[in-house]
């Protein structure tokens, strides 16, 4: 049995499929069999595999799982700090302008902020979605898409609008108030598709906060959107990253794959 | 009370953790869980192919950029098996201690 087995993957797909990965099997396969003992060539019943060390495997679901799926708090984490530092910076030094709009370098640093959480995303979405394909992953690459399509969206109305001649406080709350907006509505669209409260909770805070702000004078608005927003950012990060962990743990492979 | 043999053992038993991973309807290449798990293309392929005559994964063979690549899930009896699995061996250790 085990060497039909054996035989089949190295005679009968190899051949028939130009498939590398069966190629290098049959090659590897080849390699482990003059190995030694390390070398699993009989593929039947391990009547020496310790049960304890089965349970073992099976307890490490929560590490297989973080590597294959794309993690909340790693974004929410990023995005809450990019918030809070570049906010904070604005906040800081805006207070000494007539009309508590900051300085370009600081503008500037805090889109650059934004721009590193961006990428740490890509990077982040990148690496554990990785020859990973299917249903899941082709909502993710939609949503995605729908971030990058909003905030286009959003950079077009702010520049239209000065065009219009809106003035430079004007703009600084507008371009807030809609980016809280579409961060909010996403963040909830999100948790529709991934049925995570953590994600609705956010977005309902963020899209409040935003709706909220917009009334403040210019320096308060930072402040709050530093504090409450970042903050609420990196809260959710920590609620998410704790609420993974303890899901994980219950046991059995769930339903959702294990999205936490 | 006994361990599905199919599952119970080390290679298999981490492919079928590693692709449990995995959302219902998602598929994770050959290379990627190769990478994931530190086996061998040819342990994995042999252990693959054992789970996959239970019926408890599926692997599909596609062309990516005219290069072909494998794709491995989990199937509905698969997830079943694994939890039943989880449930037997948990009865099993509760009832050796």
């Amino acid at each position: 049995m085990s060497t039909n087995d054996f035989d089949d993957t190295r005679g009968g797909d190899a051949a028939a499929v130009p498939d590398p990965a069966a190629a290098g099997a049959a090659a590897a396969a080849d390699r482990d069999a003059a190995a030694g003992p390390d070398a699993v060539a009989e593929p039947g019943v391990d009547p020496a595999f310790d049960p304890a060390l089965a349970q073992a495997i099976l307890d490490a679901q929560p590490d297989v799982t973080r590597r294959l799926t794309i993690d909340g708090a790693v974004l929410f984490t990023a995005w809450g700090l990019a918030w809070l530092v570049g906010y904070l910076l604005l906040w800081f030094t805006g207070r000494e302008s007539a009309d508590d709009t900051a300085p370009g370098w600081a503008l500037a640093t805090f889109f650059g902020l934004l721009v590193s959480a961006g990428v740490v995303t890509a990077v982040h979405i990148a690496r554990r979605s990785r020859g990973v394909r299917g249903v899941s992953a082709d909502s993710g690459l939609l949503y995605g898409l729908s971030w990058t399509f909003s905030f286009i969206a959003v950079s077009f109305i702010i520049g239209g609008l000065a065009q219009h001649g809106l003035s430079g406080p004007q703009i600084a709350v507008l371009s807030n108030g809609v980016s809280c907006l579409v961060v909010g509505a996403l963040y909830m669209a999100g948790a529709a598709m991934t049925r995570q409260r953590t994600w609705f909770v956010l977005g309902a805070w963020i899209a409040a906060v935003g709706g909220f702000t917009t009334a403040l004078p210019i320096a308060q608005l930072y402040l709050v959107m530093a504090l409450a927003g970042g903050g609420g950012m990196l809260a959710a990060a920590v609620l998410s990253s704790v609420r993974g962990r303890s899901t994980s743990r219950g046991g059995g492979p769930r339903a959702d794959g294990g999205r936490a | 009370m006994d361990l599905d043999p199919v599952i119970h053992a080390p290679a298999r038993l981490r492919i079928m953790v590693a692709l449990a991973a995995l959302p219902a309807g998602d598929q994770v290449s050959f290379p990627r869980l190769q990478e994931e798990l530190g086996m061998t293309a040819g342990n994995l392929s042999t252990h693959a192919r054992k789970l996959e005559d239970a019926a408890y994964i599926a692997q599909e063979k596609t062309y990516l950029k005219r290069t072909p690549v494998t794709y491995l899930a989990l199937t509905d009896t698969g997830r079943a098996a694994l939890t039943a699995y989880r449930a037997t061996l948990t009865q099993l250790l509760g009832g050796a201690s």
